[in-house]
């Protein structure tokens, strides 16, 4: 392959009726709002950026220890602290848009207690431009009242669907929890309720213990676990997930380079979410992006897309 | 149409370890050449380490600069050995490649009318102090400074010649006897005189008596504080203590320097 046809990678994918610039994105929870990175990398390069969980009151967050390290992960309890709606139209919603303006998409990541509250984000934000799609997290592990039933109820779940889904022409896209027995049927029945998109994974609940303090390491003793450590059983859930739905994937789970975002690609995902990676390599977006169109040219791969679900069994 | 803005500047650097100094069993100095930081780091101010390229561990490490020289582009970083990271850069060499974020967070601030200085310094919480008293040294601004070094073992207790050059008095408090005052730093608060400010870093239990002190002395104090940290740069909201005017504020954003009467350090 000659080096001017290596420039000719066509790294864009399709997630519904949305366009990606390219599959790389960051994770809701470990970017904010699209404006801390700015002194460690350009977030215009990025194909997407999932952005913190909103509510409509701002909440506090749990109280400290919030966050531990683990064998090749760390565990969170951020408790979807957040600035509320109003304080993200003030204050987060114009870089929102310069981003949103250099064509990367912006995903909002709605964390409601209840099908209203969802329903109140989506309307509050159908009046901005600078967002394109709703990431319905119903699988934060973090907060007694917050979506953990909607993620483990199926009545619930296809409820809050349906509800959304009427409310807006964007993309709907339901971030599932780890913790159900059957992650594909999940899937299944958010297709089904009308979700455009599905998201995986979100954190599993795990815990930490000092056993020299003999106290938990959390101040609410259990969070959620993400990094290396829950990779391999992400790429199964997408994988097996992406082999029951006609809808596109965005994969994430431990994905800390490009060869993690190619095998979530070959698993099934159309898009990935590089989480806990950012906090390691604050550059990882970056490198993922390049070692994904290197890999392309390596492999004569001249559409990205050609390598969603393309796993040989 | 508003268009992209490039990241003006990068807080994110590679270097290398130019020298490493063993100054106790388990207290280590590394002088780390990243000219970047050495021209624009501020005391109180710190770096973000990344330790392995692998993922034992697998977060990065934050460490105060303990002095920089903007002049060969070094500083240095002072460490103890408390776990697996700390116990990985005891490995590390001059030419060593490190990957640091920085400088990063708030520095101290001595507004122009505070002419006496109390430091109490906790252990490793001797590094950004240590940095202050030399910069303010060299401002020439004729600051007294009183810094009191406390460490449960005399052995922790070290770079006192430094110091000295700097400070009005040095006073080191150890637990053993290695020294004349024997106990804690806030132990002798009755001898602490009578400071315009006092500037304060340490284990949490020392900054909370510093804390009930000088809040019964009526001195106003600015404390480095510690945290677990994720990102180190604002975004992962993990590394937060509680203030009692604010709410939950991030010690790698608006800390790690806080007015201490702000937190809520616990009972
Ligand atoms: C802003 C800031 C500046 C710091 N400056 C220095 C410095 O100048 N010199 C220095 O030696 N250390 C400093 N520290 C602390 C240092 O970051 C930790 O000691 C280090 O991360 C421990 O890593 P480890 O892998 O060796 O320990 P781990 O194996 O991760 O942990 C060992 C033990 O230390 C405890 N621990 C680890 N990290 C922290 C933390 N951040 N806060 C409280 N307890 C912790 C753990 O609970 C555990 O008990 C600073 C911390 C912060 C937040
Ligand atoms: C500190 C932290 C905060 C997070 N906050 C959110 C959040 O607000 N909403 C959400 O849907 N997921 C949140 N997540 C989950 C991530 O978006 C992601 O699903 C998970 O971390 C797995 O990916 P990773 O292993 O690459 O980190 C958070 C994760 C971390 C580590
Ligand atoms: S360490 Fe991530 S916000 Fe402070």
């Amino acid at each position: 392959m000659t080096a001017a046809a290596a420039t000719c990678v066509d790294l864009s994918v399709k997630l519904g009726s949305l366009r990606l610039k390219n599959p790389v994105t960051v994770a809701s929870g470990t970017f904010g709002y699209g404006t801390e990175y700015a002194h460690v990398f350009d977030s215009t390069l990025l194909g997407g950026v999932f952005l913190k969980a909103l509510t409509m009151n701002p909440r506090p967050g749990n109280p400290p220890n919030r966050i531990c390290e683990t064998s090749s992960g760390m565990l969170n309890s951020i408790g979807l602290q957040n600035v509320g709606i109003d304080r993200f139209f003030s204050e987060k919603e114009p870089n929102c848009q310069r981003i949103a303006s250099a064509g990367v998409t912006i995903f909002a990541n709605l964390a409601g207690q209840t099908i209203e509250e969802f329903e109140q984000l989506i309307d509050h934000l159908e009046t901005t431009t600078a967002v394109h799609a709703y990431e319905l997290n119903v699988s934060c592990p973090n907060v007694n009242k917050g979506g953990c039933q909607f993620g483990q109820d199926q009545t619930l779940l296809r409820e809050l669907v349906i509800a959304t889904r009427k409310l807006t022409q964007r993309p709907i896209i339901v971030k599932l929890s780890p913790q159900v027995t059957d992650i594909a049927a999940m899937g299944v029945l958010c297709e089904r309720a009308g979700a455009d998109a599905l998201s995986l994974i979100n954190t599993f609940p795990a815990m930490a213990i000092d056993a020299q303090s003999r106290r938990p390491v959390l101040n609410t003793i259990a969070g959620g676990l993400s990094g290396p450590a829950i990779k391999p059983i992400a790429l199964r859930m997408v994988y097996q997930t992406a082999q029951a739905v006609s809808i596109p994937i965005i994969g994430m789970g431990g994905i800390m380079n490009a060869t993690d975002a190619i095998e979530f690609l070959l698993a099934g995902a159309s898009a990935i979410s590089s989480g806990t990676a950012n906090f390691v390599n604050p550059n990882a977006p970056v490198e993922i992006l390049r070692g994904l169109e290197a890999y392309c040219i390596e492999h004569c791969v001249d559409r990205v897309e050609q390598l969603i679900g393309g796993l040989q069994v | 149409m508003p268009t992209a803005t490039p990241a003006q500047h990068t807080l994110h650097h590679t270097g290398s370890i130019v020298e490493v100094q063993q100054l106790a069993p388990l207290i280590w100095a590394h002088r780390c050449h990243i000219p970047e930081i050495a021209a624009s780091v501020h005391p109180g101010q710190f770096v973000h380490m990344r330790i392995t390229e692998g993922s034992a561990p697998l977060l990065r490490r934050p460490f105060s600069v303990l002095d920089a020289n903007p002049r060969d582009g070094t500083f240095r970083i002072l460490f103890k050995v408390v776990g697996v990271g700390t116990q990985i850069m005891t490995g590390f060499r001059a030419g060593d490649p490190v990957d640091m974020l920085g400088p990063l967070g708030s520095a101290f601030n001595v507004p122009r009318a505070n002419k006496r200085l109390l430091m109490i310094a906790g252990g490793i919480g001797m590094v950004p102090l240590y940095f202050l008293a030399k910069k303010l040294f060299e401002s020439r601004r004729g600051i007294e400074v009183d810094y009191w070094f406390g460490a449960r073992d005399a052995e922790e207790i070290y770079l006192l010649d430094d110091l000295r050059q700097w400070c009005n008095t040095v006073v080191p408090v150890s637990e053993d006897a290695g020294f004349e005052k024997r106990g804690r730093v806030t132990d002798f608060a009755n001898e602490w005189g009578s400071p315009n400010l006092v500037l304060t870093c340490g284990p949490t239990a020392m900054l909370r008596e510093v804390q009930r002190i000088t809040r019964d002395m009526n001195f106003p104090v600015y404390g480095a504080l510690e945290s677990f940290m994720g990102c180190g740069l604002g975004a992962c909201l993990g590394c937060v203590l509680n203030t009692t005017d604010a709410g939950y504020e991030r010690v790698c954003t608006e800390g790690p320097v806080f007015d201490l009467h702000r937190l809520e350090l616990g009972p």
